[in-house]
């Protein structure tokens, strides 16, 4: 049987038909969390966001726009609440109220030996500014391309380009500081 | 130093959203500059890594804490809407119903 497309689940949702909406929690489940993953470099972090981006998604299905697309409009919400929730995370370490927060959950990465690398590479991306780590995490993780990344990030695409060349050299110069590359 | 010129172009060729003429231009500059063409390995072999990372699997009880926080939601809604419907007693009374 063919699929619903991404617009017809959202109109049924929006109807009230909420089976719809799980249709669009399954499908979108994996790419969101990954994200998240990418941009929080914490698994817990991650489960957090991704259950407040399918909420606010969910409650605000109704403004949504069907003559764009859903995956643009989510992932900008996933984006927006990455940077949302990354703020008030700072924020609360540094006050101090919350000290476990500052403990990282398991990478299921740095389980294994011959991922070491990865998990460097991932560090390295968490120590980007947002706005840099935003573009590399939409290009490379999910391969999109200039122009979704403008749609999502609502920017022109020549500041796309700029944010991602500019991200990649200084990933390159973070690896190279840390000694994990020449 | 490598012309910014030259950096678009090798983050372009990178995504391959070089037209061939673009391509071309950029391999000439490059055998004429080894700087540029380390650059652009180096960029090349970053982004390769990415790739090799692939996708992480979300925890298998993620689907279900969300669709239960979404039903939560719905029947907080659901409540809201049926107390605008039908107003208290005492507020009907006083708009004289």
């Amino acid at each position: 049987m063919e699929k619903d497309s991404d617009s017809n689940l959202v109109m049924k949702c929006a109807h009230g038909d909420k089976k719809s909406f799980e249709a669009l929690v399954e499908r979108y489940e994996k790419p969101i969390y990954n994200i998240a993953y990418r941009v929080m470099n914490n698994g817990e972090d991650a489960m957090d966001i991704t259950q407040n981006i399918f909420m606010k998604a969910y409650q605000k299905i109704d403004t949504f726009d069907t003559s764009r697309k859903f995956f643009s409009w989510l992932y900008r919400i996933a984006v927006n609440e990455s940077i949302n929730y990354s703020k008030l995370k700072h924020l609360t370490q540094e006050i101090g109220k919350d000290k476990e927060f500052a403990g990282k959950s398991p990478n299921p990465e740095e389980s294994c030996a011959e991922s070491e690398i990865h998990g460097y590479l991932q560090d390295a991306i968490e120590a980007l500014d947002f706005k840099y780590k935003t573009a590399i995490v939409l290009k490379h993780f999910h391969g999109l391309s200039y122009k979704e990344m403008s749609d999502i990030l609502e920017i022109p695409e020549k500041t796309v380009k700029s944010r991602l060349f500019t991200g990649r050299q200084l990933l390159k110069n973070i690896l190279i500081e840390r000694g994990y590359a020449k | 130093m490598i012309p910014d010129k030259y950096m678009e172009l090798i983050n372009q060729e990178i995504d391959g959203t070089n037209s061939s003429a673009r391509s071309a231009e950029l391999g000439e500059y490059m055998k004429e500059h080894p700087e540029a063409l380390r650059c652009f390995d180096e960029l090349n072999e970053l982004t390769r890594s990415f790739s090799q990372m692939g996708a992480v699997d979300p925890p298998a009880e993620l689907r279900a804490l969300i669709l239960s926080r979404i039903a939560e939601s719905a029947a907080e809604r659901s409540l809201a809407v049926e107390a605008v419907a039908t107003p208290p007693p005492s507020a009907m009374s006083s708009v004289g119903v």
